[in-house]
């Protein structure tokens, strides 16, 4: 139940929000902006949030955002008063306690707005009457970040933990069984997070280096060695023109992109982890290198 | 009438429940690896009425195989009729080192495969 004193161990970190959760919990759905999380197939913790505008004045954007989420939730809201006994220790955020009904299930909740990034973050709990401290729900609450306290955005979820420069959005994600990709974009350079698993098994006949060749086709030249905090890698860097041979005519060199592939074998977690950088130009592959690998 | 269609299950109901093999079911480990599963498989009425039609001996199943990889037979050796799904998920993730819910939705969907080709019942607790 929510109420007793179960440690949270768990950290779940996705686009921006950050909480922790129990254990047994965990995520049932996810999208850009929202996040499920459940126990045993039964809802615990709904996380929904939107950024908003600063054009917009906050009662107005707050009185949308409640009311959308109401229709789009299927909920009521009750405003509730702030519990006596809760304290967050990021002062940026704003909290408005609440408690929701609707046909089937009821719970509380509460919306959070944060002066510094302006995110509107909605947060119910279900099937609880109040929060008490101690619980579940005020250890998640406790713990919420919705922006990252240093230049890195944390990625946090089944299992696997990255960062990316804050200036990189979540363009597109696939989250299949045993493969997992992450595509960021900061104007015009990609960045491509992958992993699959498990590792063992993908790896049982078949080397790394042939690995990667059947993920990524267009791999050319020879793989540089390397050792990093996740263990030994590939690496390999290489020009791609629009078609094969295309570098070869000056009028279209400037189309051509600069491409960097890693892949490793993270035999702690048994995966096999990629990160592909691409950009259209050379030296912005050797900054993100620096800065995103680690040298 | 009333309705009696069933309701379905919920996911704690689902995961709950025993996955058992068919004990027609026949193994054997080919030279290349893995392991192959011969199952029965009754004929089509189409094929039973052409079968009536060419000869007089008919049949009405034949073995269909399948070959299982290293992760299917993972699955297919947690299978034993004691263990709930939720113990051959947790088993299966220990065993590769998976997150839970990436083995779950790996898992349910194997053995989702298996139940539609006849070769695991499902029991409920």
């Amino acid at each position: 139940m929510l109420t007793d004193n179960i440690p949270l161990k768990k950290a779940v970190a996705w686009n921006g929000a950050a909480f922790k959760i129990p254990d047994a919990w965990e995520i049932d759905s996810l999208d850009l902006t929202h996040v499920m999380i459940s126990e045993n197939g039964s809802p615990r913790t709904e996380i929904k949030w939107t950024e908003s505008s600063p054009s917009i004045p906050f009662e107005k954007q707050f009185r949308n955002f409640m009311a959308r989420s109401q229709k789009l939730l299927k909920i009521i809201i009750h405003e509730e008063p702030t519990p006596p006994f809760f304290l967050h220790s990021n002062s940026s955020f704003d909290f408005f306690f609440f408690s929701w009904e609707n046909a089937s299930s009821k719970g509380v909740g509460t919306l959070i707005f944060c002066r510094h990034c302006r995110r509107l973050t909605l947060i119910r709990f279900f099937c609880l009457d109040r929060f008490l401290p101690a619980s579940s729900a005020h250890g998640v609450l406790s713990s919420f970040t919705d922006h990252p306290l240093t230049s890195r955005v944390s990625w946090q979820l089944f299992g696997m933990a990255f960062s990316t420069p804050e200036n990189f959005r979540l363009s597109d994600y696939s989250l299949k069984p045993g493969y997992f990709s992450f595509q960021f974009l900061s104007q015009n350079i990609h960045l491509t997070v992958l992993s699959w698993g498990p590792a063992l098994f993908l790896l049982a006949e078949k080397t790394l280096v042939e690995f990667a060749g059947e993920r990524l086709p267009e791999l050319t030249g020879l793989a540089v060695t390397g050792t990093c905090d996740r263990g030994n890698y590939l690496e390999w860097s290489f020009r791609q023109g629009l078609f094969k041979n295309a570098g070869r005519l000056p009028f279209l060199s400037s189309y051509s992109r600069f491409t960097l592939f890693r892949i490793g074998h993270d035999k702690q977690n048994n995966r096999i982890y990629g990160v592909k950088i691409d950009s259209p130009r050379a030296f912005e592959i050797d900054l993100m290198k620096g800065s995103i690998l680690g040298g | 009438m009333a309705d009696k269609k069933k309701k379905p299950w919920t996911k704690q109901e689902a995961l709950s429940c025993i996955p058992e093999r068919n004990p027609g079911i026949e193994e054997f480990v080919p030279d290349t690896g893995g392991l192959i599963l011969s199952f029965p498989v009754m004929y089509k009425p189409f094929f039973m009425r052409l079968q009536r039609f060419l000869r007089s001996n008919v049949q009405k199943t034949f073995r269909r195989k399948i070959q299982l990889d290293g992760l299917g037979m993972d699955v297919w050796s947690l299978v034993d009729g004691k263990r709930d799904v939720k113990a051959v998920i947790k088993d299966f993730a220990g065993l590769h080192g998976l997150d839970e819910k990436e083995a779950e939705i790996s898992v349910t969907l194997f053995l989702r495969s298996l139940g539609q080709k006849g070769l695991i019942r499902i029991k409920e607790r």
